[in-house]
């Protein structure tokens, strides 16, 4: 296990547009989560009924055009429709993501041309009650997603999370990663990198997976172009702690390349995206890494204070030279 | 393997001097270099296997456990080439991965002192990852020698130095030579564990590859579509799911897959609507309703349509009993009589138009689809409609293998209610050689019980008791499961108490038939049995009691069983006695509010029976109505319950039935165990005549 230690998080004086940012994510989060919990609620109980996503599965399966899907989606398309009540129950998770499908399904006449209408009312009613809720949904309001794209929704999504831990972690690395680039780059620099991280982040999730009917939320994007920042410089040494084993000699403090945040941090979202069925992680992963890529791109525009290193290096020394092979 | 030349003595030596300084690294550094290394070779190695993650994803969501665990092993496969190629690349490029350069360790040539050549560290890096393999027992090798070399080092003769003189250490001899032995034996034993373990996935795989080219539709129906023979083209596949549901061939969720599959497919929209209201009929009235809706919505000249209509009008009639139930047991009889009496006549109507002699509206059989005929005739059958029409109907029904078996059954019942017992008795034995293994088995227990429940009085167990229930005994098949049958095992429990009343048999025969009892009721009664045949008699007969007085046990044949069994404790008493006379009322009256009192037809007779005997007329004449609907054919029974009600002083009644007993032809001879007198057809005719209290 490694772990960029930073110096820590650094207090209000020292980052004050990160600390800020977090209060904002903690202030919308706290002023959407009554309606959050509600709708959430709302929809879990819709979606725990097993016939609506049936019928959403045999729905897809009959409407697909199943030329344009991957082998996984045809081959569940076919067995929803021989009778398999799993791959009904897949494809109609998978169905709710996939862009304005149960808009049209609504808007089409498919009653009376195919399929059970009997299913296909009741579905139908369950469907619009699941819009409706949608509408006032915190996450469809202020997210991104399909028929959901308005200008200022590509910032409203950075401070926008879909849950308690979502938010926790997300404000962890902002605040570790945030304060380090505000303190050795300036508050521009924090500024600029996060919010247009989240927008490159946005474009290319929408370049490479697509908007889905799942809005899009989190400051994943803005956190990735913070870490990619701070791994741009590969000469730079950055203060890590470690734990290898558990014996004493084998965990501490070590000063070690910038770059190595590379693997750790960035490499598994290319890897998560390389390895994700299309439509079915919950992850954004191409968001990660559209984040990222302007976070490298950030470096050319604001150079390091080596002043800060100086700093980073006293505050840091203290644990490092507990472990002496390590060099600084 | 690469040796190193033995006589090369001096140069080992050369190698050792310019290692001046170093010394064997300890485990521990190797170790944590390693774990050091996994952090940058970990993101790599996931990013490698991306593809194959997706696969095994994909594979996981089809259910495809072959697929999943193939890719995972090509993904595992490529992983430990990129363990190969990063070990190979550092060692060969600066002789130390970055983990082991942080630890200040390297690995060297032990001839030169020098890093290895690329190919020593390609070698090195393969045994490296074949030890991971067998689950790292190999590595315990660096206590097995002073160098600490284990089993690849060896193979590549490399060693690894410390440059940090504090924290070098050779393992002492003892522990060189335990250790020596030990990962020897554990490499091998683990390398056989590894190797047998993927034996036996491989043979699962080769099943599950296999299994993947089975269909996903119902197999029975599958099977069934083939070897249909119809007079038209090849049936539908939703009309002969139909037509296997009807005859209890396919389940329930066999009927939705083949229902599903004809409307999402458009395969028999019609027949898969009405397929689907037929699941959920009696379960939701509302959706069954939308369903059969649907179907006359599409035709509503059709087969389906008219079927359609007669469902919906039994149910609005079921939803008017359910409503009409004042908790009276008359009330709720008599509605139920006539929800069955209207019903069935609406049904016997349609059945008529399905067989050839149906006269107006009769039709030709064979333009009659096979599901609607057997819907007919199930639905004939359960509300007991006319025998005669249950007869003809399985006569002009094709007799198609998956469906046989039904037949053979219905048309048995219906001889049997139509008082053809011999005929009954020669359609079972006729035909049960040719009918499947299970529904020999049910028929023959089916025919046991007739003949052990309707035998004539004092012969409960004669010769054509031993040759049905012989026939079930034969039939039955322990390790299928037909011995936990409860039908098996009442008519069984009685074969058997019949042997030990002739001498051929012991308790112990009872003792093997309640191993197979599943239900705790079922124990139960075997346990009541046993005591009443032995010395506890009274403990068995308040066992029985508890059992009998079960509640919600409806369902429950051995409850019904109890029930029966405590009527026949107390007919066998004097009818002086009080007790006996009093309890025979509380079990008429549990029969009576029993929901479906008119299916425990056994009960009834052994009540009606008891109650003749002990002439409480009226109440016995009650009990009799009630029976009447189900044996309309027993002339005999009939005639017992016409004298009772005529001895009740319910002369019209009784004249009312005499006359449907003329209806269906006098008998020849009249058996009415009574108290008093043996009526004969004498009697009956006074009765008829007689308008004055006997």
């Amino acid at each position: 296990m490694i772990f960029p230690l930073l110096r820590g998080l650094m207090w209000f004086h020292r980052a004050p547009f990160t600390w800020l940012l977090v209060a904002l994510n903690v202030a919308v989060f706290a002023w959407t989560f009554p309606a959050y919990r509600t709708a959430d609620a709302a929809i879990e109980n819709i979606l725990d009924d097993d016939s609506f996503i049936e019928t959403n599965g045999l729905l897809f399966a009959a409407s697909v055009d199943r030329g344009r899907e991957p082998t996984s989606v045809r081959e569940l398309a076919e067995r929803s429709l021989e009778g398999s009540e799993d791959a009904r129950m897949l494809l109609g998770h998978l169905a709710l993501r996939r862009a304005d499908f149960m808009k049209s399904m609504m808007k089409h006449a498919v009653v009376d041309g195919f399929g059970d209408v009997v299913m296909i009312d009741r579905w139908k009613e369950s469907a619009s009650k699941l819009l409706r809720i949608q509408n006032v949904h915190p996450s469809y309001r202020l997210g991104l997603s399909v028929g959901r794209t308005a200008p200022w929704r590509w910032l409203t999504y950075q401070v926008t999370h879909s849950g308690l831990m979502h938010l926790f972690w997300n404000m962890i690395f902002l605040l570790l990663f945030g304060t380090f680039v505000e303190h050795s780059r300036g508050s521009l620099a924090a500024g600029m990198t996060t919010w247009l991280g989240g927008i490159g982040g946005a474009v290319a999730y929408t370049a490479l997976s697509g908007l889905s009917a799942s809005p899009l939320v989190g400051a994943s994007a803005a956190v990735s172009a913070l870490i990619a920042l701070s791994a741009s410089n590969t000469s730079r040494r950055l203060p890590f702690v470690y734990w290898l084993l558990p014996f004493r000699g084998y965990y501490g403090v070590a000063w070690l390349p910038a770059w190595v945040l590379i693997p750790a941090f960035v490499l598994p979202d290319l890897s998560g995206w390389l390895s994700a069925q299309p439509g079915l992680s919950a992850v954004a992963y191409t968001a990660h890494i559209g984040g990222a890529v302007v976070g490298f791109a950030m470096s050319r525009v604001f150079r390091e204070r080596p002043e800060a290193f100086v700093e980073l290096a006293q505050g840091a020394t203290g644990a490092a030279a507990s472990t002496s092979r390590f060099a600084a | 393997m690469v040796l190193g030349n033995p006589f090369e003595q001096s140069s080992r030596e050369k190698a050792e001097r310019s290692a001046q300084g170093e010394g064997a690294a300890l485990p521990f550094d190797r170790l944590a270099a390693h774990v050091a290394d996994l952090v940058l070779l970990v993101p790599i190695m996931a990013l490698a296997m991306a593809p194959f993650r997706r696969a095994v994803m994909e594979a996981r969501l089809l259910d495809n456990s072959f697929d999943s665990d193939w890719a995972l092993l090509q993904g595992f496969i490529v992983a430990c080439a990129v363990g190969v190629v990063w070990e190979t690349f550092f060692v060969a490029m600066w002789g130390a991965s970055p983990g082991r350069a942080i630890f200040g360790l390297r690995v060297v040539d032990i001839w030169t002192g020098t890093k290895p050549r690329i190919f020593h560290a390609f070698l090195r890096g393969l045994t490296w990852w074949g030890s991971v393999l067998v689950l790292g027992a190999p590595f315990f090798g660096v206590y097995g020698n002073l160098k600490r070399r284990p089993l690849h080092d060896r193979v590549a003769d490399t060693e690894v130095r410390s440059r940090n003189t504090r924290r070098q250490s050779a393992p002492p001899q003892l522990t060189e030579l335990a250790f020596g032995s030990l990962f020897t034996t554990g490499a091998v034993f683990f390398a056989s564990l590894v190797i047998s373990s993927q034996v036996v996935v491989l043979k699962n795989h080769a099943k599950m590859a296999d299994a993947k080219d089975q269909p996903r539709l119902c197999v029975a129906v599958s099977n069934a579509v083939e070897k249909w023979e119809t007079h038209d083209a090849k049936p539908s596949r939703i009309s002969v799911a139909l037509a296997l549901s009807a005859a209890g061939s396919v389940d329930s969720r066999c009927l939705e897959v083949e229902a599903d599959y004809a409307l999402w497919n458009d395969h028999g929209r019609l027949l898969g609507y009405l397929a689907k209201g037929l699941i959920h009929y009696g379960q939701d009235a509302d959706e069954s309703d939308q369903y059969f809706a649907k179907v006359c919505d599409l035709e509503p000249d059709s087969d389906s349509c008219r079927i359609v209509g007669w469902y919906r009008e039994l149910s609005e009639k079921m939803e008017e009993t359910v409503e009409g139930d004042s908790g009276e047991w008359v009330a709720t009889v008599t509605i139920d009589s006539s929800v069955s009496g209207d019903s069935v006549d609406a049904l016997e109507k349609i059945a008529r138009t399905l067989v050839p002699s149906g006269g107006r509206g009769g039709r030709v059989a064979s333009t009659t689809p096979e599901w609607m005929r057997l819907l007919v005739l199930r639905d004939l059958f359960v509300h007991k409609g006319d025998p005669r029409l249950i007869l003809q109907l399985t006569e002009s029904a094709a007799k198609h293998e998956a469906i046989g078996a039904k037949l053979v059954e219905y048309r048995a019942r219906a001889l049997w209610r139509l008082d053809r017992k011999q005929e009954a008795k020669a359609a079972v034995y006729s035909s049960v050689d040719a009918l499947p293994r299970r529904q020999r088995a049910v028929i023959s227990s089916w025919l046991c019980s007739r003949e052990l429940y309707e035998s004539t009085p004092g012969d409960s167990c004669g010769t054509d008791v031993r040759r049905a229930c012989g026939l079930m005994e034969n039939s039955a098949d322990e390790e299928s499961g037909d011995f936990a049958m409860p039908s098996f095992l009442v008519a069984s429990l009685r074969t058997a108490e019949c042997r030990m009343d002739s001498g051929r048999g012991t308790v112990n025969a009872l003792n093997a038939l309640a191993k197979h009892a599943e239900d705790p009721s079922g124990r139960e009664l075997f346990e009541s049995v046993k005591m009443l045949r032995t010395r506890d008699h009274a403990k068995g007969l308040k066992k029985l009691r508890e059992l009998a007085a079960t509640e919600n046990a409806d369902e429950d044949l051995f409850v019904t069983e109890a029930n029966i069994r405590l009527v026949e404790e107390m007919a066998k008493r004097p009818t002086t006695d009080r007790d006996a006379t009093l309890e025979l009322m509380q079990l008429r009256e549990r029969w009576f509010t029993a929901s479906r009192a008119r299916r425990y037809a056994d009960w009834g007779r052994a009540l009606f029976g008891a109650l003749l005997k002990r002439e409480e007329w009226s109440k016995a004449t009650e009990v009799g109505v009630l029976l009447g609907g189900e044996y309309d054919s027993d002339r005999n029974l009939q005639g017992r319950i016409a004298v009772a009600a005529w001895k009740a002083g319910k002369m019209k009644l009784a004249g009312e039935l005499i006359d449907s007993i003329e209806k269906s032809r006098f008998p020849a001879s009249l058996e009415v165990e009574t108290a008093e007198s043996q009526p004969d057809l004498q009697l009956l005719e006074r009765i008829r005549k007689s308008g004055r209290k006997p």
